[in-house]
């Protein structure tokens, strides 16, 4: 049994649950095997569906340590107001969760059906989830490597994503309380087992995901939901495939910066930064990038009396032109180059 | 007196001052004190040793006949160390005694082997005062302060009045009364005060709260002596001794918590809360259950218990349980299922080969698959059964007469208004207006159709004023309480000069002891007292922000009308000043309760601020919808709550949250940097807060919550 790794990014995606109440739709924070594999069907399926679709399976999360910490960082609410094409006004404003500048892990299994997307390592685009038609939805999947599942890469633990108990076509074929023993026992299904190698449930916590069954109909399959506890292959468990190191540090998003600073054989030739200067630099480097700013330190070297800092600077500058935060916003190398003199002064605030 | 066995009273002679007693009888019958044995310290039944016969006290003296009957039989010799050989051959065999002992035994609040070691290391290690000696009280480990001196019955009448009651008690029952109701009526205020142990350290419960767990295990032994068993097949019936039973009999351990799956956005949704409260109130009752608050609970089940089968008729479909469950004998089965599973770790079960993982979920009636139609999708709240009504349209038309139902028939919805009668239109004129439409299962339906359970919400969400709402919820975390009462109890034994042996000893009485505490904590900030039909709401909160503006939910949970939001300051300065009075040791320690309080518009969806209150991160936690969070701990409370705001200005406080956010590093900096000399001085009280460990994004909302000055500095 082989899957197929990929980072999954999207600046934007909508992926939720039920609508509430007519208004409010809360964002989904993995990615289920019913959106992905939807998705995947879309691009690369037949059109067809029940045993006559395409063989696609994939499922997914988004690797996060706390899940409040990622809600605050990634979700946002879109208000928006759908518009009744008869009468032309708005009735209801719906207020939408939806994801933003997301990283998630995808796992595609390699079939024969769709062999030859997975063997390619050109990264592709994959619409996927709701409001595609305001611009939601556009995926980019990069191959990470291939899984091959085995006893070694497989263990205990809780469930990161969503996955249906079996297909549509197998509950038909078994019949009714098929799923009994996979409620009393945790012995798990043909289609777990068979599909995703998890070999037992150890506890469920369910929900249900849509299967279409033609293009205007389906059903809702019992599912095993994030949280459960199962034994199965790693990559579908929670915290045992993506390292922590691995993940964002959305606590601080210049972790390193300073230290680099403090340590650059440059910056600690200066004895004194001179604030007027600091703040000359710092108001520059907002206003016209990092290009304009480092020409600007170029003069000042070959001027007297800055020479020294205006070296330092330029090492900062390199510094903070590899941080992805910086880049996107230079108010933050502002404030950095601002307050230089204190982030280079030892512990107690003595000049050097 | 009734011959049915009251397993609650086999204690009632904890109540007695027996020296007194004793000098009473020595007096008056002329023996020798050192000749009046005790069956045991607790026992009405004293023996001649010299003569080796019973005393007949009890007529001779205080003109009592002897009681007889079961209870009587248990009060006296359910310790069976001091019998004497003619007696004991006479109770052997004697299943109830056999039962209450090992009751006795998983009520108490240390093992058995450990404490009779440790009496006598404590008394040799130590020159205990007199005074500490004939103390008598119940220690409690989370507020010592609160410590009062036991009442034991001493007097001669009162002793007379206590035999009378055992006496007669109980020939007749009423109605549904259990079996112990009249005496804990009767004796309450003592067996409050009075402990199970007196001997300091072990008395850290109170003799109610082991009667009452005793009661439990009793009824729960008695129901299934022939279905629990040991590994090999050997059932609990066959037991003669506690200690050999404790050792093999398995038994399943479970840990419960109660979730729903509706994601509630009327206030009529919040009605789930009716069911929740149902289920754990059953779960309450049960003698299976020995702790519960009012999502998750602690019980004992035959290992062959067939989960799904066994809340079946407790559970409803809009519930469902998330079990962490072991199997293990007796002995190694506490105080909950995870501690047992670390003991497994660390090899530090008794019986280890008995030992097995259960956990598990439990569902009602989960299909394997929806068929849905375009009118019958899944259903929008709880998204696990068909939906099959749609909202408001069904429920407005179960709502009409028969005439009105007649007249609407082959109308589409809305109905018209004209065709209603005033009472049928008076009725559901709000809901015709509404365009919404919501597709449901046939339980999330029923739950609309019930009377609602927060009435003053929904007329707060029909008025046109404008204020906010605090949903206030108090979480208790049942492993974190295991954890703290170890660590206070292993301070109270060191202080008291006993060894350390106590680790993992925290039992079912000390939890079930902080229980009552926790419940009187709970009806100190709001409860809804009933007399009658007539409901009315009590408590701090109430004083404070008056009746009018309080809904009561459940125990731990209300909702709080609020003009503005700086009012929450009130809400915390309640909370804490209640809680130090209750738990003062909690703060020095981590915390096990949590307090969160969201607040927001009474518009915006409730589901959005269950998520925050049912996830605490902290002792206080503050959701301010639309304008940030504040986690603290009981000690940070104290320091914001006497902060002066006035020493900030809001754009201060805004430019270093917004920085805190892209980088914490970052904004420590800029508290410290002199570029900006007045913003230097300004952040002077800051600088002292974060080195206290309050970081500014606390500070942010706790100042937005303050109100005022929005001014956002760019």
């Amino acid at each position: 049994m082989k899957f197929i790794e990929y980072t999954l990014t999207s600046e934007m995606l909508c992926m939720g649950e039920r609508i509430k109440k007519a208004q409010f739709r809360p964002a989904v924070i993995t990615i289920p095997y019913s959106q992905i594999t939807g998705a995947l069907q879309a691009c690369y399926g037949n059109g067809e569906y029940g045993n006559k679709a395409k063989d696609i399976h994939a499922v997914g999360y988004f690797p996060f340590k706390n899940e409040q910490e990622f809600r605050k960082k990634h979700i946002r609410i879109l208000t928006h107001s759908p518009r009744d094409r008869a009468i032309n006004t708005s009735i209801l404003p719906l207020y939408v969760e939806y994801l933003v500048n997301v990283e998630g892990r995808v796992f595609i299994k390699e079939t024969d059906d769709i062999k030859d997307v997975l063997e390619s390592d050109k990264p592709f685009s994959i619409y996927m989830g709701a409001l595609k038609s305001k611009g939601f939805g556009m995926c980019e999947l990069k191959r990470k490597g291939a899984i091959d599942v085995n006893d070694s890469n497989s263990g205990q633990g809780e469930l990161n994503t969503r996955i249906p108990i079996a297909k549509v076509k197998e509950i038909k074929a078994k019949g009714d309380n098929f799923h009994k023993k996979l409620i009393d026992k945790g012995k798990a299904t043909d289609f777990l087992e068979n599909t995703f190698g998890v070999k037992r449930v150890l506890k469920a916590k369910y929900g249900y995901l849509f299967e279409p069954t033609s293009r205007t109909s389906g059903s809702y399959i019992l599912s095993l939901f994030e949280g459960s506890v199962i034994e199965g292959p790693e990559f579908l468990l929670k915290d045992k495939v993506v390292k922590v190191e691995e993940l964002e540090e959305y606590g601080d998003a210049l972790a390193g910066v300073f230290e680099e600073i403090k340590v650059d054989p440059k910056v600690k030739q200066v004895r004194y930064f001179s604030n007027k200067f600091l703040n000359n630099v710092a108001e520059g480097f907002e206003r016209h990038g990092f290009e304009a700013t480092k020409a600007f330190l170029v003069d000042k070297r070959n001027r007297r009396g800055h020479y020294y800092e205006a070296e330092a600077l330029l090492s900062v500058i390199k510094i903070l032109e590899k941080n992805k935060a910086i880049k996107k916003n230079r108010k933050i190398g502002r404030l950095i180059i601002k307050t230089l003199g204190t982030s280079t002064q030892n512990e107690g605030g003595r000049k050097r | 007196m009734s011959d049915k066995l009251v397993p609650e009273m086999h204690d009632i002679g904890k109540l007695v001052d027996w020296d007194s007693i004793r000098e009473i009888i020595a007096k008056k019958l002329g023996i020798n004190k050192k000749n009046l044995k005790q069956i045991h310290s607790h026992s009405f039944i004293f023996w001649d040793k010299e003569k080796d016969v019973k005393i007949p006290y009890l007529k001779s003296i205080f003109g009592v006949d002897e009681p007889e009957g079961s209870t009587w039989k248990v009060i006296n010799y359910h310790h069976d160390e001091g019998i004497p050989k003619k007696l004991k051959e006479s109770l052997k065999g004697d299943e109830g005694l056999f039962l209450i002992r090992l009751a006795d035994h998983m009520g108490a609040v240390v093992s058995r082997m450990l404490e009779k070691k440790e009496k006598e290391e404590f008394k040799k290690k130590n020159k205990v005062k007199k005074e500490e000696i004939q103390r008598v009280y119940v220690h409690k480990l989370w507020n010592p302060d609160k410590s009062r001196d036991a009442k034991i019955i001493s007097d001669e009448n009162k002793f007379v009045e206590l035999l009378e009651f055992i006496k007669k008690y109980p020939s007749i029952k009423e109605g549904d009364e259990k079996g112990y109701e009249r005496y804990f009526t009767k004796y309450r205020k003592e067996l409050r005060s009075c402990p199970e142990d007196r001997s300091v350290p072990i008395n850290v419960t109170s003799l109610l709260t082991h009667s009452l767990l005793v009661g439990k295990f009793y009824r729960f032994f008695e129901t299934n002596k022939n279905i629990l068993k040991t590994r090999k097949g050997k059932k609990l019936a066959t037991y003669t001794t506690p200690e050999d039973a404790e050792n093999n009999i398995e038994v399943l351990l479970i840990q419960g918590k109660v979730s729903f799956h509706i994601s509630p956005v009327r206030t009529r949704d919040l009605n789930v809360f009716t069911e929740l409260e149902k289920f754990v109130n059953a779960m309450g009752e049960l003698d299976e259950v020995i702790f519960h608050t009012s999502d998750e609970f602690l019980a004992f089940l035959p290992p062959s218990t067939n989960l799904d089968n066994f809340f079946d008729k407790y559970l409803s479909e809009c519930l469902w349980i998330n079990v962490t469950g072991v199997k293990s004998v007796l002995i190694d089965a506490f105080p909950t299922p995870k501690s047992v599973k670390l003991k497994k770790i660390n090899n530090n079960l008794i019986n280890e080969k008995s030992f097995e993982e259960r956990d598990g979920s439990v569902y009602k009636n989960l299909a394997e698959k929806i068929r849905t139609y375009p009118d019958h999708p899944i259903c929008d709240l709880c998204q696990m059964y068909q939906a099959i009504k749609k909202f408001p349209q069904d429920y407005v038309y179960d709502n009409l007469c028969e005439k009105c139902k007649d007249a609407v028939k082959n109308e589409g919805y809305p109905f018209p208004l004209d065709r209603l009668c005033a009472n049928c239109k008076n009725k559901n004129e709000k809901w015709l207006e509404e365009i919404i439409s919501e597709d449901l299962c046939i339980n999330c339906f029923n739950l609309r159709k019930k009377e609602p359970r927060t009435p003053k919400i929904i007329e707060w969400s029909e008025s046109d004023e404008d204020f906010k709402v605090a949903w206030i919820k108090i979480s208790l975390d049942i492993e974190k309480l295991q954890r703290t009462l170890e660590k206070l109890y292993e301070a109270y034994l060191s202080k008291k000069g006993s060894e350390k042996k106590r680790e993992g000893e925290i039992r079912f009485s000390v939890l079930s002891e902080f229980q009552s505490d926790y419940n009187e904590f709970l009806k100190e900030l709001m409860r809804e007292d009933k007399e009658g039909d007539k409901k009315e709401l009590k408590g701090k909160f109430v004083d404070e922000f008056e009746n009018m503006n309080c809904q009561w939910i459940l125990s731990d949970f209300f909702c709080i009308k609020i003009d503005n939001p700086n009012r929450i300051k009130q809400i915390l300065g309640i909370y804490e000043d209640i809680f130090m009075r209750h738990f003062p040791k909690f703060k020095e320690h981590e915390s096990p309760i949590k307090l969160s309080i969201s607040c927001s518009n009474i518009k915006f969806a409730f589901f959005w601020h269950w998520k925050f209150l049912e996830n605490p991160e902290k002792d206080i936690n503050v959701n301010l919808v639309g304008k940030g969070e504040m986690h603290l701990n009981m000690k940070q409370l104290d320091k914001i709550l006497d902060l002066d705001m006035e020493q900030f200005t809001s754009a201060s406080l805004h430019k270093l949250s917004r920085v805190s956010e892209v980088s914490k590093s970052l904004s420590k900096i800029l508290l410290y940097d002199k570029g900006d000399f007045r913003l230097y001085k300004e952040y002077d009280g800051l600088r002292r807060l974060v080195d206290g460990g309050i970081d500014f994004p606390n500070i942010l909302t706790y100042a937005k919550m303050m109100g005022d000055k929005e001014e956002v500095a760019k």
